[in-house]
């Protein structure tokens, strides 16, 4: 189902230096604000201040941070001219969409297990409690995955795909899917809020942006396991169906 | 001859711009040349043909196989791309070693090494890319489609970038692969390259082909060509008009200081041009081609379908 070579080939290469450094610092930009937010704070105001943080401010870091690394999976490969070699291997299309999104979920993981992290030893030295920020690992997680796998057939298919994927993150998910209701579904970072809101007790502001989406771990993984499906099909039909160059 | 490489009625365009009309080609083992100016669709071409572009118009088969459709057939099947594109960061042995892996060569390290070697590479391969010339990089993109041992390669201007000395030992790589029964499928737009390497010759012009053939039966395409010819000398006037009468010449114009002329034979005109002036006493100091770009030499052919 996967090349490892291939994947290995395409997280290397994404993960460049200067690139962690910069989205290295995007993503762990909550838990700064979160750590100068809660100075001179007691533990409880600290614990609501962390959970409004992740609700509020991590979408539009995490996010970003996710867009640009797993759109230049496959975009980077095709703008430098060197797709044609990892292209014409005897490699299935079906396992070369596969390779391509576990590389950018892979590389999405990164920033997101390093934002976690950040806000978790600041939540823990902040609350006095390390289990805090326990609940929000698994959103992260999610949000890599969610994200991840919509934004590495978008780099492919779409010369600006870091354009494209702004005005997804900031105009549909922040605007559209907050006035429509129905179109809330189809914001990923609702989906992963749906999780996190069933692990633990958040504040009204964070509910709030929920909407019409349910809090439940396992209606979100099962939507995730949707996009996931999607985006590995588009790929799929792309490598296949379009011009490689 | 069996064809490996099939194009029946191959089109490509770009929104309005067709970069290759119809193109009906049988190419089989061997090395064949493609040829045509710059511009006239040969890269698109190829890149239709290893299935790096969906045709618009007509279906490729290689090995009988679609490579859209079945990727296997690249097991068999390499492309050195036109773009001076490689890995950077990469040493030439970790890029030849990454196109082995993937292809499943057996030994990978084994054969990156030797398909290093096979291009001169073998003693720099630990070197970076991104530091070595053109040409280096250019023998690094050889050896990496090589590496798998292809039955069909796919060059796309494989020499551009590189020095006499390693135009030369490339040249003399395809005609060997050439002549162990695989096909080789080399474009240029320079015909004394093609003619050095090439048995058989596709040419282009405008997106449709100009003329197929050995290399041999353009020549003599060519040579029925009317050429335009530059002659510079002290009378101009008296040349030219004693020009008018020789065999072959169809125009004459006069410049200051020069006589342009258009022959149809231009070996006959070659002939007689030194006797014609020796005769009225003209002094000749410069006789030069007008038109010997590749691209009229091919407008011409396609005009004339002689072929």
């Amino acid at each position: 189902m996967v090349n490892r070579t291939l994947v290995a080939h395409l997280f290397r290469r994404v993960l460049r230096p200067g690139r962690l450094v910069g989205l290295g610092a995007l993503a762990a930009v909550p838990g700064v604000v979160f750590g100068l937010a809660v100075i001179g704070r007691d533990a409880a105001d600290a614990a609501r201040i962390y959970h409004e943080v992740v609700a509020t401010l991590t979408p539009g870091t995490l996010s970003i941070a996710v867009l640009v690394i797993a759109a230049a999976v496959l975009r980077e490969e095709r703008d430098s001219g060197t797709l044609p070699y990892l292209y014409l291997q005897p490699i299935r299309r079906s396992v070369f969409a596969v390779s391509a999104l576990v590389a950018g979920v892979g590389a999405a993981l990164v920033f997101a297990l390093w934002g976690w992290g950040a806000g978790w030893a600041l939540s823990g030295v902040a609350t006095g409690s390390w289990r805090t920020a326990v609940p929000s690992l698994l959103p992260h997680v999610a949000a890599a995955v969610g994200y991840g796998v919509l934004f590495v057939p978008l780099g492919y298919l779409v010369p600006r795909a870091v354009l494209v994927g702004l005005g997804y993150v900031f105009v549909w998910e922040g605007i559209v899917a907050t006035l429509v209701e129905g179109m809330a579904q189809t914001s990923i970072w609702r989906i992963v809020m749906s999780i996190y809101a069933d692990l633990t007790e958040l504040p009204r502001e964070a509910v709030e942006v929920l909407g019409p989406v349910l809090p439940g771990v396992w209606g979100a993984a099962a939507k995730l396991v949707g996009v996931a499906v999607a985006g590995w099909a588009v790929l799929w039909w792309a490598l296949r169906r379009r011009d490689a160059l | 001859m069996t064809a490996t490489v099939v194009a029946d009625g191959v089109s490509k365009w770009f929104g309005l711009k067709v970069a290759v009309s119809e193109v009906s080609l049988r190419i089989g083992p061997g090395v064949t040349g493609l040829l045509g100016p710059n511009g006239a669709g040969k890269t698109t071409l190829l890149r239709v043909l290893a299935g790096l572009q969906v045709p618009s118009q007509g279906t490729v088969t290689i090995l009988g196989r679609d490579p859209r459709r079945d990727p296997t057939v690249y097991a068999e099947v390499a492309m050195v791309p036109e773009d001076d594109a490689v890995y950077p960061d990469l040493s030439a042995r970790r890029f030849v070693e990454l196109a082995a892996t993937l292809s499943q060569v057996s030994d990978p390290g084994a054969a990156a090494g030797r398909a290093l070697d096979q291009v001169g590479l073998g003693d720099v391969a630990d070197r970076k890319l991104g530091g070595y010339s053109k040409g280096m990089r250019q023998r690094a993109k050889v050896a990496s489609a090589l590496v798998a041992d292809p039955r069909i390669l796919i060059l796309d201007e494989p020499l551009n970038g590189a020095d006499p000395v390693q135009r030369s030992h490339l040249i003399g790589l395809f005609r060997h692969l050439g002549s162990t029964g695989r096909t080789v499928v080399v474009s240029s737009h320079v015909l004394a390259e093609v003619e050095r390497m090439a048995d058989r010759v596709v040419a282009m012009v405008d997106g449709r082909l100009a003329a197929v053939g050995t290399v041999a039966s353009l020549r003599e395409a060519m040579s029925d060509r009317p050429r335009l010819v530059k002659v510079g000398c002290d009378r101009p006037r008296l040349l030219a008009a004693a020009l008018i009468g020789v065999d072959g010449v169809t125009g004459v114009r006069v410049f200051d200081g020069a006589v342009e002329v258009e022959a149809t034979d231009a070996a006959a005109f070659a002939r007689a041009l030194p006797a014609v002036a020796r005769e009225r006493q003209v002094r000749i100091d410069l006789v030069e081609p007008e038109d010997e770009s590749l691209e009229s030499v091919f407008r011409y052919l396609v005009e004339a379908r002689t072929w």
